[in-house]
């Protein structure tokens, strides 16, 4: 505690300031409790009780009856993997794509590096939705791409690859994300000191060794930060799987969303929902050691 | 070095390709007779005229702008105050509140809507456009906030000290100087919390009742009604248009604000 | 004569720290009147309770008469001229120098004309338009001045206000202050830890240390009389000789005796004494000077209008002097026997 702050809870004149403080945070204060942490308690709570279906009263607390429910029922393990191996495949394959953009921009690009930055965030002006539908005309076993490659006679009948499946799910997820992560890579990458990858070259490492040695530990940073923008919201995805999935390509949100809007099963629901949050936390908690609290914050 | 060069050629076109092709194609789509290459009957504004007829179709649009409208208006306020604060002022459990804060960051959007969509319709309220606002809302304040954070870091107090010395009280120091210099960060912060509503579908279809925001609609229209998506097409490029303008507009609030 | 400004035991606590201490001094009307000490001794908090920024932990402030507890900074009738200028950067020069007369509502008309007679003043008529950004830092000052000026404050604070400036543009606006402080006839209190401005500017100085004053005095009482240690070492730096006082010298192990003017510190037996540099003269031969001692040179700075030596002493004491260059025959090397001396009159006895 350095001395200004010790003054604090002293003079009557800085007693007025902490005052005015909290008075100023209060409304975010509430707002934050009161739509975040106090639903997703009890979210939390809800996952060890079981529901009256109708009448959402409880009826038995607690109870571990849900997360049986996920874990012995075979569909919805399936369903759990898919979307962890999805997410895994996403986060690398748009991680990597963003790396190698930014990597061209930083380093084999000269003039107006940042109207290029800028021109790849430009498509998501418009919106998610948007691009989600876009995929979908361009996805599908009758869907644009398949037809002009029938039309023009490539192939014989529909790529199935290219229908509404897991594989577009993945396709169409690695596209709308990669633009959005080449930003905090090129932020890492823009501040790496280039006379260090001279000395590197200097002392005889060849380019390739650079590379691995020196100017990608040191964009580490980026990289996670990265990440941690593609990563949390692909595991929570139901929209995307619900556009361009077909029955294949659902994911676990898809999962939670249905009990909730369609089978009205809160308490199952709500045990999916703490399974997701627990890998999510999992990851950052990953991360943040990784890297470190300090420094990631200071890269976003 | 030839070599190399024909690979980074590639991936980067195969990356532009990724980024940009989709929403090209969808808007020449939206001109084209059918959702389908190649080009047929090319321009048509049939999807257009379908669109003006489709009943909700554009009172969504209508819906996005208000429920977009009130979220900026709100989260920029709200991020004003606590910005202000963290800066400014010293209270117990800072630390608390600003782990709070970042928290609906690292939080997918599924488990804070369905949660938020539980915990209202136990306290017996319906979904509407108000409680995809109140969700809006928590998906804005803290990037609002941490906008306003920074401006106010950068902020120096001898300027606002400068003024009540020459006799300004407080109110009028806050409306002629404080405003007026964090001005770029409160516009910054606008755009932000306008862009995080009006592009939102997880958050808003989760909390949807009867009235819909335009993605919701088109949201429900892909997986209810499909033979209805070209229309869509329509739709989605006005409100590209619009996007566009709104973010040319915002961006000339911002360089006026700043010179 | 009347007080404009009144300390009376005023001390400032920030938690343990003590950043002033027992402070009170009266400052007259129409005076320039000088805070000095090194950085960190109080000055800026001292101001800031002049101008309300900061209230006392104890003692009381008083501006022309009036007890200032519990006024707000924007009730004074005092203006600050900030140590980092705090020009409005979102404001062009007129609406800066304008702000404090349209908070008190005067007349438009009234505005133009005073905004016009203060550039006159500070010499920069035609600059209304301009942007702050678009000002040399002696611009800045300027424009930082004449926007507290222009409100007719009973007494104007000055933080520092020439601290970012370089040497030659410091100059020039010493003697722009001097001119200023001149024509507005306002009471200035004026804060900083250069001793050449507080020197040069001053009626009368405050001079603090660690939060607490040490010495008040006019700027010749201050220089040639320096009542302590601290004050004789900070102001103009000084070479301090201690020794045993018997009758009308004072003898100095190793180096012998200095004679001093009889005077009332004869009770005291060691007697510390202060010799500024520029009062002791330096050559092969000196003549019709009261001491007179051997010395090295191990160091010499060619300065222009002064050539600044470093002479050991026979007691192995390093002292300072300070030679002008005007009727200098040549610039001792180092290691050249040399002698030093000086009259009785320039030792001064530190109490
Ligand atoms: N708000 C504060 N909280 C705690 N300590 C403070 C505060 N303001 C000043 N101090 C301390 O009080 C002492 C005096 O500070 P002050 O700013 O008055 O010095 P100064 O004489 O103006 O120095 P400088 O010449 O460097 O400007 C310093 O030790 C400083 O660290
Ligand atoms: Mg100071």
């Amino acid at each position: 505690m350095n001395p200004r702050e010790k003054e604090a809870s002293q003079s009557p004149k800085t007693k007025k300031i902490e005052l005015r403080g909290i008075l100023l945070v209060v409304p975010t204060y509430l707002w934050l409790i009161v739509t975040f942490l106090i639903p997703v308690i009890s979210v939390l709570m809800l996952s060890f009780a079981e529901l009256h279906p109708v009448t959402k009263n409880i009826v038995s607390f607690p109870t571990m009856n849900n997360y049986l429910t996920l874990f012995t029922n075979l569909d919805y393990v399936v369903v759990l993997l898919r979307t962890l191996l999805l997410t895994v495949a996403v986060t690398i394959s748009s991680v990597g794509l963003a790396y190698a953009v930014a990597y061209f921009i930083t380093f084999k690009i000269l003039k107006n590096k940042y109207t290029i930055l800028l021109a790849f965030q430009a498509p998501y002006i418009a919106s998610y939705m948007m691009v989600l539908l876009a995929w979908r005309l361009l996805l599908g076993r009758s869907g644009v791409i398949n037809s002009l490659l029938m039309s023009m006679g490539l192939t014989s009948g529909p790529i199935e690859l290219l229908g509404y499946n897991a594989f577009s799910v993945w396709l169409v997820l690695t596209a709308t994300w990669f633009p959005w992560l080449i930003l905090p890579i090129f932020v890492s990458l823009e501040k790496i000191d280039r006379s260090l990858l001279e000395a590197s070259q200097d002392l005889g490492a060849s380019p390739f060794t650079t590379f691995l040695k020196v100017t990608f530990p040191l964009s580490l940073p980026g990289v996670f930060v990265a990440i941690l923008f593609v990563f949390i919201p692909t595991i929570g995805e139901f929209v995307a799987p619900a556009v361009v999935g077909g029955t294949t390509g659902l994911m676990f949100g898809n999962l939670i969303y249905d009990f909730f809007l369609k089978g009205f099963r809160w308490d199952i629901g709500s045990a999916f929902a703490v399974c997701l949050l627990c890998i999510v936390i999992l990851a950052v908690l990953v991360l943040f050691r990784k890297i470190g609290f300090e420094k990631l914050m200071e890269s976003l | 070095m030839k070599k190399t060069n024909i690979l980074w050629s590639i991936v980067v076109i195969f990356a532009i390709i990724l980024a940009f092709s989709p929403i090209t194609i969808l808007f020449l789509l939206s001109l084209n007779d059918s959702p389908a290459l190649p080009l047929k009957n090319f321009p048509t504004t049939k999807w257009y005229e379908a669109l003006f007829q489709f009943p909700g179709a554009m009172e969504s649009i209508v819906n996005s702008l208000m429920v977009a409208g009130v979220t900026t208006l709100v989260a920029v306020v709200l991020g004003i105050c606590g910005g202000y604060a963290l800066v400014r002022t010293r209270f117990v459990g800072k630390s608390f509140f600003t782990g709070l804060l970042l928290m609906p960051m690292v939080v997918p959007y599924i488990i804070m809507g369905i949660s938020l969509l539980s915990f209202l319709l136990r306290l017996g309220m319906e979904p509407s456009l108000i409680t995809i606002i109140i969700g809006h809302i928590l998906l804005a304040i803290p990037y609002a906030t941490l906008v306003l954070t920074s401006r106010f870091i950068g902020f120096n107090i001898s300027l606002e000290e400068a003024a009540m010395d020459l006799g300004a009280d407080r109110l009028t120091t806050f409306r002629k100087i404080t405003l007026p210099l964090i001005m770029p960060g409160i516009i910054t912060a606008a755009i932000l919390s306008f862009i995080i509503s009006w592009e939102d579908v997880a958050m808003a279809v989760l909390l949807a009742g009867s009235q819909q925001t335009a993605p919701v609609f088109m949201f429900s229209l892909v997986t209810k009604l499909p033979k209805f998506v070209p229309i869509l097409t329509a739709m989605s490029t006005i409100m590209f248009a619009f996007a566009i303008v709104l973010a040319i507009l915002m961006r000339k609030a911002e360089r006026f604000s700043i010179s | 004569m009347k007080i404009d400004v009144e300390l009376k035991n005023v001390t400032k606590k920030y938690g343990e720290i003590v950043a002033v201490d027992d402070v009170s001094f009266a400052v007259e009307r129409g005076q320039f009147f000088s805070l000095l000490g090194p950085s960190g001794c109080g000055k800026t908090t001292t101001l800031r309770m002049i101008s309300g920024f900061e209230t006392p932990t104890e003692g009381e402030i008083f501006i022309e008469g009036k007890p200032m507890t519990n006024v707000p900074p924007f009730k004074r009738p005092t203006n600050l001229v900030f140590q980092n200028l705090a020009l409005f950067p979102h404001m062009n020069v007129f609406d800066n120098i304008a702000f404090g007369l349209r908070i008190k509502k005067v007349p438009e008309n009234e505005i133009q004309k005073r905004v016009k007679e203060m550039l006159e003043l500070v010499r920069l008529p035609g600059y209304e338009k301009r942007k702050i950004s678009q000002l040399s830092g002696g611009e800045k000052q300027r424009i930082a001045i004449v926007r507290a000026l222009v409100n007719r404050p009973a007494v104007l604070l000055l933080d520092e206000p020439l601290g970012p400036l370089d040497l030659k543009l410091r100059e020039e606006m010493i003697v722009e202050l001097k001119r200023i402080k001149r024509e507005v006839g306002t009471t200035f209190i004026y804060v900083t830890h250069d001793q050449g401005e507080a020197l040069t500017m001053s009626d009368k100085i405050v001079v603090m240390n660690k939060g607490k004053v040490v010495q008040i005095g006019t700027p010749m009482e201050i220089y040639e009389k320096p009542k302590s240690k601290f004050v004789a070492d900070f102001i103009g730096g000084t070479n301090f000789f201690e020794g045993k006082y018997t009758d009308g010298a004072v003898e100095v192990d190793g180096l012998g005796k200095i004679s001093i003017e009889s005077g009332a510190h004869v009770s005291k037996k060691t007697l510390l004494l202060s010799v500024k540099p520029e009062k002791i003269c330096i050559g092969k031969k000196l003549k019709k000077v009261d001491n007179i001692f051997d010395g090295k040179v191990t160091e010499s700075f060619y300065q222009g209008r002064a050539i600044t030596y470093k002479v050991l002493l026979e007691n192995d004491s390093l002292i300072t002097v300070v030679a002008p260059s005007y009727g200098m025959e040549r610039v001792f090397g180092i290691g050249e026997k040399v002698k030093v001396g000086w009259n009785k009159e320039d030792a001064r006895v530190i109490t």
